[in-house]
């Protein structure tokens, strides 16, 4: 184990890597509070995780998108853990993405130097209420389908460009399987490609600025 | 072996994160594991006796049959011709409401989007892609018995 470990750190380097990403020492006086975020990533990594084992199901097909959801549910060993785990963490990672949010605010970490990780941060936020609105429709019953009809209905409200807007979000001028294969597409790939850049970026500045100072 | 507190924290972190990551590839393997595909069989279910099957018309009467040990409940018509009793599944094949036998048209309705079925169950008007389905019978020891794939 530990000569196929040297064998390829030898040749790729990743002790030296690690140990600058890994090995940062804390602030000692830092508290709970400040866990929101890394819990909020940790979360991220199980929707990743279980989002994955879920995609070896999941149909997004007007017909059949509810069916594969029972058949998950009936046939799949842990099938129902296994959703119970994306539904709930989902729902936990809305709360501690808010928790952290809020921490930052109380504690004036947007300040000066860090503002443009604050923008990195919001977008984020949107990045997650985004996976949250397009996951939503997925399981494709009746409250899936209405929740999506009021919230595209919403982004047709925006002035001049809503009826625009919401069009390309349904790809159409109502909720279809048009929809649920857009909302599964950026559920899938846009959203997890976007999140991952801006979680690098919101971590690189970090990681260059250092945690802020507290109040 | 152990030499210091911070050698032993780092092999029980490293202990945590390999339980940890042997408590999410367990289920994981269990969950992409291929699915043993069950082969269904045709097994009978007693649903009335023989004496009881009418001679001409249609009859309504629910057909009870045990799936894995649990016991369904499904409603099917008992329609008699010259040529013996078939029994039509209830279930419309639009979205599958339980259709109504019309007695004075001869017709088999369906209340929710108006599907209209022949006696031999054939889909003739309406929403319905397809007709009723049609479970095989046979009559055993004074009983009419309906062949469901359990």
């Amino acid at each position: 184990m530990m000569n196929l470990f040297d064998y390829l750190n030898k040749r790729m380097g990743f002790t030296s890597r690690h140990r600058r990403i890994m090995d940062k020492p804390v602030p000692g006086w830092i508290n709970y509070f400040y866990c929101f975020g890394g819990i909020a990533f940790t979360l991220m990594i199980l929707q990743l995780l279980t989002g994955i084992l879920l995609s070896l199901y999941y149909t997004p097909t007007e017909a059949d998108a509810y069916r594969s959801i029972q058949r998950l549910h009936q046939v799949v060993p842990l099938g129902r853990l296994l959703r119970a785990t994306h539904h709930w963490a989902a729902n936990l990672l809305v709360v501690m993405v808010l928790a952290h949010i809020l921490r930052v605010f109380i504690t004036g970490a947007y300040k000066n130097p860090r503002e443009l990780n604050w923008v990195a941060g919001a977008l984020l936020f949107v990045m997650t209420m985004s996976f949250g609105f397009t996951g939503y429709l997925l399981p494709w019953d009746q409250k899936a389908y209405w929740a999506t009809v009021v919230g595209t209905n919403m982004l047709g409200s925006v002035p001049l460009i809503g009826q625009c807007l919401a069009g390309f979000v349904r790809g159409g001028s109502e909720v279809t399987g048009q929809t649920l294969l857009r909302f599964y597409s950026m559920h899938m790939l846009w959203l997890p490609v976007f999140t991952g850049l801006f979680l690098w970026v919101h971590f690189h500045i970090l990681r260059r600025l250092g945690i802020s100072g507290g109040m | 072996m152990v030499t210091n507190r911070r050698e032993f924290s780092k092999k029980a972190l490293y202990g945590l994160l390999a339980l940890l990551g042997l408590g999410f590839l367990i289920p994981a393997i269990r969950i992409s594991a291929p699915l043993a595909v069950r082969e269904r069989e045709l097994a009978f279910f007693p649903l009335i006796p023989e004496d009881d099957i009418p001679r001409a018309g249609v009859k309504k009467t629910e057909l009870i049959f045990s799936i894995n040990g649990k016991e369904r409940k499904t409603r099917v018509f008992i329609v008699s011709s010259a040529a013996g009793p078939t029994i039509l599944s209830a279930v419309c094949s639009h979205l599958g409401c339980l259709v109504n036998y019309q007695k004075d048209k001869g017709e088999f309705v369906c209340p929710c989007h108006g599907g209209r079925y022949d006696l031999s169950g054939k889909n003739i008007a309406g929403p319905p892609p397809a007709p009723l389905m049609r479970f095989p019978a046979m009559t055993q020891g004074g009983m009419l018995m309906v062949g469901v794939k359990v």
